[in-house]
């Protein structure tokens, strides 16, 4: 049962994931974990869930590159 | 059997059956052709032009290597630069690229009947606007993921790369200026549409409160939050509209309309984007892939015949809803769909980030472009289901048809396309509008044929309101994020062009700096909205045209690059694929473009409308449909300032394609260009692993 529940749970993550990159939302699970691997060392700490919104979101849209068409 | 076989039976039998398809909307003779052969040939043509000729071009031209990290591969930073799923990115790189154009474009282009109109949207595609996307997507994943303009100016030279940028801007204004008109004309006179997009202002605000401070960075949630506020809102417009108090309340004139959206899309831009855009940009990307879906599952299930006649008799050039001739003007009417040279934009946008691995760049470029085409016809299908009548109705502007139904059926009628007044009424009733006739601009009308279609499927006549309203907000909201989001961009090329004459503009967080580009760029399209307001044309007549050349102008920019692309790797032999479309389109594009400024007849040219106008003037009278001499003489500068703009666009596209022929023609001498690519790196295999090279 509980084994159903986590994979039914990553099946979710997954979609939820691919949702948010179709629409080029900020994705902070993704975030997370390329930190995790690459950055993660001890006494230094990846941006706040409301950190890493505000970033994403300057970075799409105010940084002056087209994102959508007419 | 053997595969090679099998392989070759089925797609010959594709083929033939896109073939039989054609041979139906071309050749039919009967009372209507059924959409199912519209869809047949386009669906079909699509299948075969992935299947050989995209990778023809993939072999030929890019020899795509698996082996070769992407951008996203070697600078993998977790935000821009993230290897992407193949389906996932298509899927991105759709919902980029589709929006109001290619729903609009071909609305319009009806009114010449279905069959030029289509055959434009799939040879345009194949030969064109896939090829296009395709090819600045494979040169921009090959130069780490970057923009058109840089590109321009690194492969053909800084003369090319200014070029491309005032181009860019300059379509920025006008794309804003049109698409802010089909709103003005879909939200006049009707309170339910009217109050429904006001609704999205608080709605998305809530939203942008509840994913920065409440649930910070639940996207998903917020989303969904606020669509079932925009339903209760689309709802409640119903009320709204049928209240004597709040009704007229939110009844609203163009002129009102349009100075709204000019104070909007000023105070918009400068907002803080977590605030108002972000939230709304989510809200209408759902709508928009929500009504393409039920669309097209309405058009499949129902397969509606077309009343529409292959052929009008406006391919003469004298039709009311755009002036000119089918050559050139077809082919500047519909251009997202076909060929839409802002897709170079996105294409070398997030898009080239993101793709995990050489050859999924057919799937996404050309294949993504495919889907939007087929969007492109869905939309004419949905114009076409309505009978002429009703369609010329809508789509002609009050000078041209008359104001009330009894005038102007007997107008149409006259035209030879059969149509009562009480049809005319009998359908605003249906949808609940004050009046069908004039609303100009494509959105109205394509919403009373996707109501027509969906209430088929879904509710009847009773539910026939809703999905109308359901149609317009969808256009409206996406316009909206499009004016905020176009003005944003305008602004950051204004104060990065200031930047180098005041070091300070370059500051993208400096308030005054913000205030001063955007004024600019607002002043730029609100300029172009006003003046469609009170044009008695109506103003789509006179500006989507000019959007069209602006377009294609960028089409054709983005060509030359691609050309320039291709020689330089040595491939001159293949330079034809780009070529070709480029060709055609530069051709049209001047060809309308020299008709707009040059052409005797008043209804084209602007500089003989011009001339007609003073000529009245002079004579002690007052032009048809114009009240006040200032007026008259405001329409007369009007024309001189579309006129120089048209010209602008010339200038630019023959100047863009002066500056690549020169290196061509070089390399063709022996000369050596070096190809500014990225250098090669090995990809380490599986990119999906999250942890990459991590150069960046």
């Amino acid at each position: 049962m509980r084994r159903k529940l986590r994979a039914m749970r990553k099946a979710m993550r997954k979609v939820s994931s691919a949702i948010k990159t179709i629409f080029g939302m900020p994705d902070y699970d993704r975030y997370l974990a390329h930190w995790y691997e690459t950055h993660g060392a001890p006494g230094i700490f990846p941006m706040t869930e409301r950190e890493y919104y505000m970033y994403a979101l300057t970075e799409r849209f105010e940084k002056g590159g087209v994102t959508r068409c007419c | 059997m053997k595969k090679w076989l099998l392989s070759l039976l089925i797609w010959g039998g594709i083929a033939a059956l896109g073939a039989v398809g054609f041979g139906m909307i071309a050749l039919w003779q009967g009372e209507s052709v059924n959409s199912f052969w519209l869809l047949t040939a386009a669906f079909c043509t699509y299948a075969v032009a992935y299947r050989f000729y995209s990778k023809f071009i993939a072999r030929k031209i890019m020899s795509l290597d698996d082996n070769r990290a992407t951008p996203a591969e070697v600078n993998n930073d977790g935000k821009d630069f993230v290897p992407t799923n193949k389906w996932v990115l298509f899927g991105h790189h759709f919902a980029a690229i589709a929006g109001a154009g290619p729903l609009v474009g071909p609305t319009l282009a009806a009114q010449m009947g279905y069959l030029p109109g289509t055959i434009w949207i799939i040879v345009g595609v194949v030969i064109g606007g896939a090829v296009q996307d395709f090819i600045i997507l494979f040169g921009s994943m090959r130069r780490n993921g970057k923009s058109l303009g840089q590109i321009a100016k690194e492969e053909i030279g800084p003369v090319g790369g200014a070029l491309a940028l005032i181009g860019i801007i300059a379509i920025m204004i006008i794309l804003i200026a049109v698409l802010a008109m089909v709103v003005v004309n879909a939200l006049a006179e009707s309170p339910w549409a009217t109050f429904t997009i006001f609704m999205t202002l608080p709605i998305a605000i809530l939203m942008g409160l509840y994913m920065r401070y409440i649930r910070p960075g639940q996207v998903l949630e917020g989303s969904i939050i606020g669509l079932a506020l925009l339903f209760f809102s689309l709802w409640l417009g119903q009320i709204v509209a049928a209240s004597p108090t709040w009704g007229p309340a939110f009844t609203f004139s163009k002129v009102q309309l349009a100075w709204m959206i000019i104070v909007y899309g000023f105070i918009a831009s400068v907002l803080p984007v977590w605030l108002l855009l972000a939230p709304r940009d989510y809200l209408s990307s759902f709508l928009k892939v929500g009504t393409i879906a039920v669309l097209a599952v309405g058009i499949v299930l129902t397969l509606p015949p077309l009343q529409m006649p292959a052929l009008t008799k406006f391919i003469d050039g004298t039709g009311p809803v755009f002036a000119g001739n089918l050559f050139p003007f077809l082919f500047i009417t519909i251009a997202c769909g076909a060929v839409s040279g802002f897709h170079s934009l996105v294409s070398s946008g997030t898009t080239p980030k993101m793709i995990a691995k050489e050859s999924h760049a057919p799937l996404i470029g050309y294949g993504g472009m495919l889907m939007e085409s087929g969007v492109a016809v869905m939309a004419m299908i949905a114009a076409c289901v309505l009978t002429p009548g009703v369609y010329f109705a809508i789509n002609s502007p009050a000078a041209a048809i008359g104001v009330d139904a009894v005038q102007v059926a007997t107008t149409i009628t006259g035209w030879g396309y059969t149509v009562t007044p009480d049809q005319l009424t009998t359908l605003a009733n249906d949808i609940q509008e004050k009046t069908i006739l004039s609303r100009t601009g494509g959105a109205p009308s394509l919403a009373i044929g996707m109501a027509t279609i969906f209430s088929g499927v879904l509710g009847g006549k009773a539910l026939m309101a809703f999905w109308y309203h359901f149609a317009i907000l969808f256009e409206a909201v996406f316009i909206l994020t499009t004016i905020d989001a176009g003005t944003r961009v305008g602004r950051f090329m204004v104060q990065d062009m200031l930047g180098n004459v005041i070091p300070k503009m370059k500051e993208v967080n400096w308030l005054p700096g913000n205030l001063i580009g955007s004024g600019i760029i607002t002043i730029g399209w609100g300029y172009f909205l006003l003046q469609g307001v009170m044009d008695p044309l109506g103003g789509i007549y006179t500006l989507w045209p000019l959007f069209g050349i602006a377009n294609q102008m960028l089409a054709a920019i983005a060509f030359t690059v691609g050309t320039t692309i291709i020689f330089k790797m040595g491939k001159a032999a293949y330079s034809w694929i780009t070529l070709v479309p480029m060709a055609w389109l530069t051709t049209a594009t001047l060809t309308a473009g020299w008709q707009k400024l040059f052409h005797p007849d008043p209804k084209i040219g602007f500089l003989s409308h011009a001339e007609a106008f003073q000529k009245a003037l002079d004579a002690g009278a007052l032009p048809k449909g114009v009240k006040t001499v200032e007026a008259a003489q405001k329409m007369i500068f009007n024309d001189q300032i579309d006129a120089v703009v048209c010209a602008i666009f010339m200038v630019i596209t023959i100047g863009i394609i002066l500056d690549g022929a020169r290196v061509w023609i070089n390399i063709l001498r022996g000369k050596h260009y070096p190809l500014q690519e990225s250098p090669y790196i090995k990809s380490k295999g599986n990119v999906f692993d999250g942890k990459g090279h991590h150069v960046a």
